[in-house]
């Protein structure tokens, strides 16, 4: 059975809270045009360049400045190796 | 404390810096179509006087402004364009400069054809925005509305006298008229097939003036793909046997069912299949592969014919667009064949895709997905 990649996983379940059901198609578009790697071999050293194209995608999708922030800030938690459990609240 | 030499490359740098934005500055607002700055929380830094006088709003109502909600996008329909396909949201998807037909709406609710191009702004190799630079092009969309339309109405006033032209040529070869000479019949034969190339040529025309109008509607069904390639090549083997080449169907399935619209399909295929023979030399071979992956089924029509060359490939698609090579002037045809083609196939929700090497042949991959969601579709 494939590996799944945690680092992925990660960026995708927190990607959830914000973009719904469309955001693994996103972020592995994103890091496949980006990063320019299969999307199973993301690891936290990619996230900061990953999150530079996010930042500026998620900000034409809403215009809540802090809940781009704090989209952006939950990702990079996962490049700090930080437990990303912060929740949005709506 | 700063020294004295220091505080002046200081000034001098802060001057420096100064001058080079008032030029960036300068330089933008002379950019002749309208232009757009976006910073990363996807608002408007900056904008020049043709955007201004485009869109009607002033100055003031877009700086500092959310760009998607200030400007809203429609498609051609009158829908708002979904944010997520928006050109400059696709920019940051992609990391591409888009360039796009869409249409704004302006401050006073009407709507505004533009051609745009947006790029994203880097700074070094990070994005820090984007930029949009657009133009009206009303009278540019009038003018190809005007030539579809003098299109769609001169071939169907064509059409009604040249198919009389042919009852009457068939009649008189028929005898209805009298026994005819073996050099009457000839002639009359000539006629005949000079008059079934220009139905052919306006029936072309036909079809384009349709989809360019909107006017197809697709009627879907689940049809076996395999059967219709069989006779589609099958119909097209005595002109194969007529220039000396040979033909393949291979596939590794007996029966691939797909929806679509049988007819036009058809049509497509034949079109395809009519263009490698007739870009294929004497004693060359034409396969039609047909394979299914995954959840699409893509279907190659190779030949080892003349090839295109890569400058050439992107204008095969565009109407009345005629590549010059070895074969052209015999193959003869309206340019229209292809750009017909594509249109039906992204009308299935597929895609036509070519590789070709000059001199060595090429290949048209036609992929359709296996299961279409919408019936009765339209554009």
């Amino acid at each position: 059975m494939a590996k799944i990649n945690p680092v992925r996983q990660q960026i995708i379940t927190i990607s959830r809270d914000y973009l719904g059901p469309a955001s693994e198609r996103f972020i592995d578009r994103q890091v496949e045009t980006h990063l320019k790697k299969p999307v199973d071999e993301i690891t936290r050293n990619d996230i900061v360049k990953l999150v530079e194209w996010i930042r500026l995608a998620f900000a034409l999708l809403t215009n809540d400045s802090r809940e781009v922030e704090e989209y952006v800030n939950r990702l990079l938690e996962v490049a700090k190796n930080k437990k990303a459990t912060l929740s949005y609240n709506r | 404390m700063t020294s004295p030499v220091k505080q002046l490359e200081k000034d001098s740098l802060t001057l420096q810096l100064k001058r080079e934005k008032a030029e960036a500055d300068t330089l933008f607002m002379s950019i002749g179509e309208g232009a757009f700055v976006t910073d990363s929380h996807g608002r408007i830094s900056k904008v020049n006087k043709p955007a201004i006088d485009i869109l009607g709003f002033s100055k003031r109502e877009l700086i500092g402004k959310w760009y998607p909600d200030t400007v809203v996008a429609e498609d051609s329909h009158g829908q708002i364009i979904p944010k997520i396909n928006r050109p400059i949201t696709q920019v940051f998807l992609t990391g591409q400069t888009i360039t796009s037909r869409i249409y704004y709406r302006r401050k006073d609710g009407s709507r505004v054809p533009v051609s745009l191009s947006v790029a994203p702004v880097l700074k070094g190799s990070k994005p820090v925005g984007a930029i949009e630079v657009f133009r009206d092009i009303t009278q540019e969309l009038t003018l190809e509305q005007a030539k579809d339309d003098f299109i769609a109405v001169s071939s169907h006033q064509l059409r009604t006298p040249a198919t009389a032209v042919k009852q009457y040529i068939g009649m008189l070869i028929d005898g209805f008229a009298g026994k005819l000479s073996r050099d009457q019949q000839k002639l009359l034969r000539r006629a005949y097939d000079s008059n079934e190339r220009q139905l052919k040529i306006i029936e072309d025309l036909l079809q384009v003036a349709r989809v360019d109008a909107g006017n197809i509607a697709l009627y879907l069904e689940t049809s076996d793909l395999i059967l219709l390639l069989k006779d589609v090549v099958r119909e097209q083997l005595s002109k194969i046997h007529s220039r000396n080449q040979t033909i393949s169907l291979e596939s590794q399935h007996s029966s691939i069912l797909v929806l679509m619209d049988q007819a036009r399909m058809r049509m497509v295929f034949e079109n395809l299949v009519d263009n490698a023979i007739k870009y294929t030399p004497p004693r060359k071979k034409i396969t039609v592969r047909i394979t299914r992956k995954r959840a699409k089924v893509v279907v190659e029509v190779m030949d080892e014919g003349v090839g295109i060359s890569a400058d050439d490939i992107d204008k095969l698609f565009q109407k009345f667009s005629r590549i010059p090579n070895d074969l052209s002037v015999e193959a003869g045809g309206t340019g229209l064949g292809l750009y017909w083609a594509e249109r039906i196939v992204k009308l299935h929700h597929g895609k036509i895709e070519i590789t070709s090497t000059p001199k060595k042949g090429s290949s048209f991959n036609v992929s359709l997905p296996l299961i279409i969601k919408n019936h009765t579709d339209k554009i």
